[in-house]
């Protein structure tokens, strides 16, 4: 009971002290520089990408599924956005859904900040909240344990996320920096020792989760950034693992060079996920306390020789989880893609995947942005 | 229980105050460049050393996907497209409308 009061009391002082600090640095503005802002009509635009996917593994192949992300995005003045991602997908036993991948509003305060709320994509690294869209991702599929989460094999950060947070950038000399500082209602731990992040079912325990991450690009000129993330929150309920919190530690790499022999592209994420030591009941060994530490990491390197619509695609993924749980095993894939762009923005996938504990698999894929 | 008290109030004091401390940093310095008319001179330097619309462009959309052509898209929609990716990409707004000026005026 005092723990709920605790965390509206806490809501509570979080609203009042936003709405405070909105409202200071609007105040902080002379009335030159708000007459100065340039109020644009209402813009909009009706972007996306959509995906063909097919699969073939120990002789067995066909489509395997089909997806159309529309993503709508709205601006309604200088200060005022709204963007929202659909995910319409159909797989080959005809089975189909529709997500909403993210719906997030944004107001910017002033040319560094911004603060967004609603369902938006994980901010943790890179790949998800940047990489993720077919057409974008040059590989036939996902990084193992950062966005794959096929046969049961649980991921080490969620999709999206319900919450608010601020975001934005700023240079300093000839460096920039990146930001991104979100609250959310957190982290969910399930009785088999995985965790859910995707705020699904609510705040379970009426403790937000806190999470962030900072980019920092240390040539203006150049593509060349390097990220670290953190997030963390209680995971349990009053009832079930009351004291288990989750902590999750992410680092990422970008580099994109151009060169008289051709495009580089290097692209890395490292996931590491901590979780209190506790007991669970689903568990290999039911109810045997476990040091519950997973990771999860991925190195792509691409090359596009000048003038080609040819790219080749080397990506090497991994997972780690404990030997106690079920929800995943040790694995590492090797995935080499050939991708050919019949335009900037659509290119066929042709690519190999040898994993080191399970079927190695032939993917096709056609991904269009749109 | 004191303890768990004091975490919830902590955990998003340290938010509040890390945004707070971003405020602070970019801020005044804005307010100080309006008020003070003479340090013309001064910004003109800096700006001579900014990245262009064209550069900012070919930089950072580069650093996820293929770089579009001005001509994919329309100018009304250039303007959320790039309002959209100044938050997914961590642009200041100064260097989004610069690109978004070099993209409408390429189109």
């Amino acid at each position: 009971m005092e723990t709920a009061i605790n965390g509206k009391r806490t809501r509570l002082l979080i609203l009042l002290l936003l709405f405070h600090f909105s409202l200071a640095i609007l105040q902080a503005q002379d009335k030159e520089t708000i007459d100065k802002q340039v109020w644009y009509q209402k813009t909009f635009a009706l972007v996306g990408y959509t995906t063909l996917n097919y699969e073939s593994s120990n002789g067995d192949g066909g489509f395997i599924s089909a997806t159309y992300n529309p993503i709508f995005v709205y601006k309604v003045n200088d200060k005022l956005s709204f963007n929202a991602e659909l995910e319409v997908e159909v797989e080959d036993s005809w089975d189909g859904a529709v997500a909403l991948e993210f719906a997030e509003f944004n107001y910017q305060l002033n040319n560094n900040i911004a603060i967004y709320g609603g369902k938006f994509l994980s901010p943790l690294g890179t790949f998800q909240s940047r990489l993720h869209p077919g057409w974008i991702n040059k590989s036939i599929n996902n990084p193992i344990g950062i966005q794959n989460e096929l046969n049961g094999i649980k991921r080490l950060q969620g999709d999206s996320e319900l919450g608010f947070g601020l975001r934005g950038g700023f240079n300093s000399g000839s460096t920039h920096f990146n930001y991104d500082l979100y609250m959310t209602n957190g982290p969910r731990l399930n009785d088999d020792g995985s965790v859910d992040f995707d705020s699904s079912g609510g705040d379970n325990n009426n403790s937000p989760a806190v999470g962030g991450r900072v980019g920092f690009l240390p040539f203006s000129n150049s593509t060349f950034e390097i990220g670290v993330s953190a997030y963390g929150g209680r995971a349990g309920t009053a009832d079930a693992y009351s004291d288990a919190k989750v902590t999750l530690l992410v680092l990422d790499l970008n580099y994109v060079k151009g060169t008289e022999i051709g495009v580089f592209d290097i692209k890395g994420q490292y996931n590491n996920q901590k979780v209190s030591d506790t007991a669970f009941p689903e568990t290999i060994v039911p109810f045997q306390e476990f040091n519950n530490n997973s990771s999860a990491s991925y190195l792509q390197l691409a090359y596009r020789p000048p003038q080609s619509n040819f790219e080749i695609v080397n990506r090497v993924s991994n997972l780690n989880v404990p030997n106690e749980v079920a929800w995943g095993m040790d694995q590492t894939r090797y995935t080499i893609t050939l991708d050919y762009w019949v335009n900037w923005n659509a290119a066929f996938k042709v690519g190999y995947d040898f994993i080191n504990n399970d079927s190695n698999a032939l993917g096709i894929t056609f991904a269009m942005g749109l | 229980m004191m303890k768990k008290s004091i975490r919830f109030i902590l955990r998003p004091g340290i938010f509040i105050v890390s945004i707070l401390l971003l405020v602070n940093c970019n801020g005044p310095k804005k307010i100080v460049e309006e008020q003070n008319p003479d340090s013309s001179l001064v910004q003109t330097d800096e700006i001579q050393m900014e990245p262009s619309g064209v550069q900012l462009w070919a930089n950072n959309c580069n650093r996820c996907h293929n770089t579009p052509p001005p001509k994919a898209y329309s100018d009304q929609e250039w303007v959320a497209i790039v309002n959209h990716m100044q938050k997914v990409g961590g642009l200041t707004v100064t260097e989004a409308d610069k690109i978004s000026e070099y993209l409408r005026a390429s189109n």
